[in-house]
């Protein structure tokens, strides 16, 4: 700290070099810091966040040249995530805490979009784990070099992540950084910035491109300023060096998977279109013939009303049947095809008070058959799609009933289970059952064997799958041939 | 009374960022930011004994444990833990943050929030379980304000009495 003075460090792009008492307060501030600034008032970005770092801070006092890092910090009001690394360190000499606070907005983009990315890509943790690391070793590695030049070339003072200082010209042996610093400030020397800033010009982020140790290389973005030692009487160069390789390959890598994502989507967002088109123009097609088979069949049955054989009028009957039955396949593929489309709308819904509503919509059919609805649990808020958690009630209602035991009276049970193992919702019926190891229920046209006196198209629980799935729940069968089935709702 | 610090941690999207904002300018935001790293906001509690500074530290919910592997819990004199009513998990990891908590920084009050009770009301079980890791638990709105105010009070009372003693 003792060689450059702090007007210096500002101008090189820190935000402000602040001197604390040991309450946290600000005894002195330069730079934007001394805009915030209220003598005596601890609210300063540095002084906030010492606060209850009284042992690191005693560490520092005892280990001088150690340094207190503080990253990721975020400050202000306007939610906007500026990062900020906070820095103290102990002078020795003035007996005071010195505390650096930098602001690197490249890096708010960085790793917000990385968390974007991580999160669309479903392995959030892993990644941003990684991200985390690789941030970490960007961020390490910047701001790199502050130096300060005599214009024939010699180097008046180096700082190695502006931690400790050297008083002399020669280059120091060792550094945390990996760029080899004597080949850095010779390219540097040789640059066309090393002339633009003797030549009074003042440079900002202009590419530089050098070897690291280990023979890479590397972009640096380069500041610099040329200042006049007034009291002597000579002029000095003020550079720092900041290596960005890591920063712009990551930003590259982003866009480039960003696009990839792009094109995906709208690959997506086509065929699905096209699709839909193909889905409206099959029904249409195949629901005209249907209904024409149905108004030729009463025309038939009209003409020969008074002298139809029992065998015209049977097989007209069973005409009209396959017709109707037809035209349902056709509305339910639709029906499912709109729901696997459909993009669902997020709201606070209590499923057993849609199951309550569906009930009253069933309720003629449910008294013909002297059906008993039950519910336990209390019942609990689920963030859902009031229209998709309709589909799957009115579907699993319609199929209980259809599905009953004629033997035995419909015992319909709604119950809300928490514990363990989470949430859950089960919907229970002592219908027909199956044998839920041997069939996929939930794929469509599967219809059970054995079921034929059923009416259905065999696509209702496939509704319910895709609306289950939308929602980005899960749904199971348990079920026994004879016994009943149980459908349980979860919510992941 | 000395600056405190105050460590906010729990699982991601369970209403921290809320939580401090309404705490700090009492108000409620419906865009949802994930917070990266931390977020620091001085707040003045008015007290019956005085003015209470506190500075809280808004972390980023994917720490989970690992909040006390970095700097940021050190040196905290107390924590505001907190879960989605909604969300079980955020329950069991809340319960394991305030456990940790007790381990790291024995003997310091912490607080476990049930945030967003606008939506949904807590279960006998989940309030049990709750209370059996930590004395102080509060049911919270962030989003229509409700029990914020009083939890951060009882918190303060809590870290004031410690200090008496």
């Amino acid at each position: 700290m003792n060689y450059l003075d702090e007007k210096s460090l500002v101008d090189l792009g820190l935000l402000g070099v602040a001197t604390l008492n040991e309450n946290y307060q600000v005894t002195h501030a330069n730079g934007d810091l001394a805009k915030w600034l209220v003598e005596g008032e601890i609210a300063t970005e540095s002084s906030l966040a010492l606060v209850g770092m009284e042992e690191e801070l005693e560490s520092l006092r005892l280990e001088p040249g150690k340094r207190l890092n503080l990253p990721d910090l975020t400050f202000g009001e306007d939610q906007q995530q500026h990062f900020h690394t906070v820095n103290a360190l102990w002078d020795d000499k003035a007996e005071r805490y010195v505390v650096l606070t930098t602001m690197v907005s490249a890096r708010e983009n960085y790793l917000v979009s990385a968390t974007q990315l991580a999160r669309a890509k479903h392995f959030f943790d892993e990644q941003l784990l990684i991200e985390r690391r690789h941030f970490k070793r960007i961020y390490e590695n910047s701001p790199q070099l502050a130096v300060c030049f005599r214009e024939n070339g010699s180097v008046v003072a180096i700082s190695d992540d502006l931690q400790s200082g050297y008083m002399n010209s020669s280059l120091p042996e060792s550094s945390h950084s990996d760029l080899a610093e004597g080949h850095v400030l010779r390219v540097l020397a040789e640059s066309d910035i090393w002339d633009a800033v003797w030549g009074g010009e003042r440079v900002q982020s202009t590419s530089l491109l050098a070897l690291n140790s280990a023979g890479e290389w590397r972009n640096l973005e380069v500041s610099g300023l040329k200042a006049e030692r007034a009291s002597l009487g000579y002029y000095e160069a003020y550079f720092t060096l900041i290596d960005v390789t890591e920063r712009n390959r990551a930003l590259n890598n982003l866009q480039l998977r960003r696009t990839e994502l792009e094109q995906i989507s709208e690959q997506l967002k086509t065929s699905n279109h096209r699709f839909e088109q193909f889905a409206t123009v099959a029904a249409h097609d195949l629901l005209s013939p249907l209904r024409r088979i149905t108004r030729l069949s009463q025309i038939i049955g009209e003409e020969f009303k008074d002298s139809a054989s029992d065998l015209l009028r049977s097989t007209l009957e069973e005409l009209n049947k396959s017709a109707y039955q037809g035209r349902k396949l056709v509305n339910d593929v639709m029906e499912l095809s709109r729901v696997a489309a459909m993009s669902s709308k997020h709201e606070s819904l209590m499923p057993g008070e849609i199951m309550r509503i569906v009930e009253d919509e069933f309720r003629f059919d449910l008294e013909e058959i002297g059906a008993v609805v039950t519910y336990s649990g209390a019942d609990v808020a689920v963030d859902a799609d009031e229209t998709l958690l309709f589909q799957i009630y009115r579907n699993l209602v319609s199929n209980a009933i259809k599905y009953r035991e004629p033997t035995r009276a419909l015992c319909l049970k709604h119950s809300v289970i928490e514990d363990d193992s989470g949430l859950r919702i089960e919907v229970a019926d002592n219908g027909r059952g199956f044998d839920s190891e041997k069939y996929d229920v939930f794929g469509a046209f599967v219809r059970l064997v054995g079921k034929q006196d059923v009416q259905g198209t065999g696509i209702g629980l496939a509704i319910v799958k895709e609306a289950v799935d939308t929602l980005g729940w899960t749904i199971s069968a348990d079920a026994e041939e004879g016994l009943g089935a149980t459908f349980t709702v979860r919510f992941n | 009374m000395r600056v405190k610090k105050i460590l906010l941690a729990g699982s991601a999207a369970v209403g921290k960022t809320s939580l401090s904002r309404r705490l700090k300018f009492g108000s409620f935001e419906t865009d949802y930011k994930s917070t990266i790293g931390v977020q620091l906001h001085e707040l003045r509690i008015e007290m019956d004994s005085g003015t209470f500074p506190m500075v809280l530290w808004d972390t980023d919910g994917n720490f989970g444990e690992a909040i006390f592997d970095a700097v940021y819990a050190k040196g905290s004199a107390a924590a505001i833990l907190v879960c989605d009513v909604t969300r079980p998990d955020t329950v069991v990891n809340m319960i394991n943050i305030a456990k940790k908590f007790s381990e790291v920084f024995p003997g310091r009050p912490s607080m476990c929030i049930i945030n967003k009770i606008d939506i949904a009301e807590p279960s006998a079980s989940m309030l049990e379980e709750i209370s059996q890791q930590s004395d102080h638990v509060a049911l919270c709105s962030a989003k229509e304000g409700t029990g914020v105010q009083e939890a951060i009070l009882a918190l303060a009372e809590q870290i004031a009495h410690r200090e008496r003693l």
